[in-house]
């Protein structure tokens, strides 16, 4: 197992974001989470990528548990504006070309390229979409094994979403896991094997969305509405 | 660490710059007034320049901590909890970085008063008078009773007590951000828990010598200096402990 997370609980004050929720996941998949806003994914997403410390329970990253030396290994897309505001696309992969043993310088400079970006554009003056973009790049130009993408195809145009989606499919193999956090399902229903389905920071359902299309013909949509 | 201290120095970059601009702004009006004879502009000037340095070491010396602060306020915080670096690096980093940008505006402060003195020697052409100057200066310091190891001592306490001051500043701000993580009056409550914490190290302080006090008679002993170092080294050590178990722990970013 990749990733094992046992009864992971997080507070907010009085709000519980995520409430016992045991999951594990499996190498070589492409993971969908799904659930309403404020439904936890993007708490468990950050306290998978070790942003966000549980209150209770533990993750397990292949059977140790999860360290800052497990950060080598996992890619992860926070919905947030994060980068040093002080910086420019030449300066963000040049922070992860640093940091990271993983990271693609090439495969970056070619996908900022791709996405309409350039190496001198500043990241305080990017629109909200030019950021996602480049959050992007900059995630999927790393050879993580885990890869977490929250929200990657909001505020992205129609045209480039295709674009992003390919990107996905290019770097998932059977060395690596993708989980993409998402409301918008039919865009991801082509490509995405498992999907994970929380409301109110619980789990409810982890569904092999091919075997189910397979045996009820449903789609990733009417799942969805019968499980939420 | 290297990596992280390069980038957090990069932070301060604007801070940096406007100093220089300062200094450069102060020096340019200095060097015009020594040499069209504006006496008033070049001690304006001269003493914009040593005036604002109080503040401005003040400042550099307490920048980390706003970073920090500013850091997990914005988000940015995740640029360094996303890499495969420890907390003990992050804070060290910091820490280190901190230091570095005071020195870097010491040298700064060090090379404009070289230009200064460089073009006031210039312009008078009289190097005598300058070396008098450093003779008599020496002489007065020697006179007051202040001698190299004073100074020494001095400096160093200086050191410590602006080392315990980020340390609380760092621990202020972590406790702030786990336990007020999403309210924005979080920077107020770390301002309050400086001076909270600061307090106890003090109470602490005077705790400590009350007792020592009783127990051996140390008046005018050396042995005190060493006590003082000894204190703030072991508190600063405490603080940066407690800081990083605390972010290891609790700390959501």
């Amino acid at each position: 197992m990749m990733l094992e997370c046992k009864d992971l609980t997080k507070w907010y004050g009085g709000k519980k974001a995520v409430d016992d929720l045991t999951l594990y996941l499996e190498k070589g998949k492409i993971y969908g989470l799904l659930g309403e806003n404020g439904s936890g994914k993007t708490t468990w997403m950050k306290m998978v990528a070790g942003l966000t410390k549980p209150s209770r329970g533990e993750i397990l990253y292949e059977g140790e548990k999860l360290n800052y030396r497990h950060r080598a290994k996992i890619a992860y897309m926070a919905t947030e504006p994060f980068f040093y505001s002080f910086m420019n696309i030449g300066d963000v992969g040049e922070y992860y070309e640093d940091f990271f043993e993983d990271f693609d310088g090439k495969r970056y400079a070619e996908l900022i390229v791709k996405l309409g970006l350039s190496r001198e554009m500043k990241v305080k003056d990017l629109s909200s979409g030019m950021g996602a973009k480049l959050k992007l790049a900059a995630t999927l130009s790393r050879k993580a094994e885990l890869v977490l993408l929250d929200e990657p195809l909001n505020g992205i145009d129609y045209k480039a979403r295709e674009e992003i989606i390919n990107l996905v499919l290019e770097e998932a193999d059977e060395n690596n896991t993708f989980v993409i956090s998402t409301h918008l399902l039919e865009e991801v229903e082509s490509f995405v094997e498992y999907g994970i389905f929380i409301r109110d920071g619980k789990l409810l359902e982890k569904v092999n969305l091919e075997s189910e299309r397979m045996k009820t013909g449903r789609s990733l949509a009417d799942i969805y509405l019968d499980i939420m | 660490m290297g990596k992280l201290i390069k980038y957090e120095l990069k932070k301060q970059r604007t801070t940096r710059m406007v100093i220089l601009v300062g200094l450069a702004a102060g020096l340019i009006a200095y060097t015009a007034g020594i040499l069209f004879d504006l006496e008033n502009v070049m001690l304006i000037s001269l003493g914009l320049i040593a005036i604002m340095a109080w503040p401005v070491l003040f400042y550099v010396g307490i920048e980390s901590i706003f970073i920090f602060n500013q850091d997990l306020r914005t988000k940015q915080s995740y640029m360094l909890w996303m890499v495969p670096k420890s907390i003990w690096e992050i804070l060290g980093a910091k820490f280190i970085s901190a230091i570095l940008q005071i020195l870097i505006v010491f040298v700064m402060y060090a090379a404009a008063a070289t230009v200064a003195g460089f073009v006031t020697i210039v312009r008078f052409s009289d190097f005598q008078t300058v070396l008098e100057s450093f003779g008599e200066l020496s002489v007065m310091f020697r006179e007051s009773g202040i001698s190299l190891p004073d100074m020494i001592w001095f400096l160093v306490y200086v050191f410590l007590l602006w080392t315990i001051a980020v340390m609380i500043g760092f621990l202020a701000v972590i406790l702030s951000r786990t336990v007020l993580l999403r309210s924005r009056f979080a920077g107020f409550f770390a301002a309050v828990l400086f001076v909270l914490i600061n307090m106890a190290v003090g109470g602490l302080y005077s705790m400590m010598m009350y007792i020592l006090s009783g127990v051996v008679d140390m008046s005018a002993s050396p042995l005190w200096n060493m006590l003082d170092v000894v204190f703030y080294l072991l508190a600063s050590a405490a603080l940066f402990g407690i800081s990083g178990w605390i972010a290891q722990r609790k700390l959501s970013v």
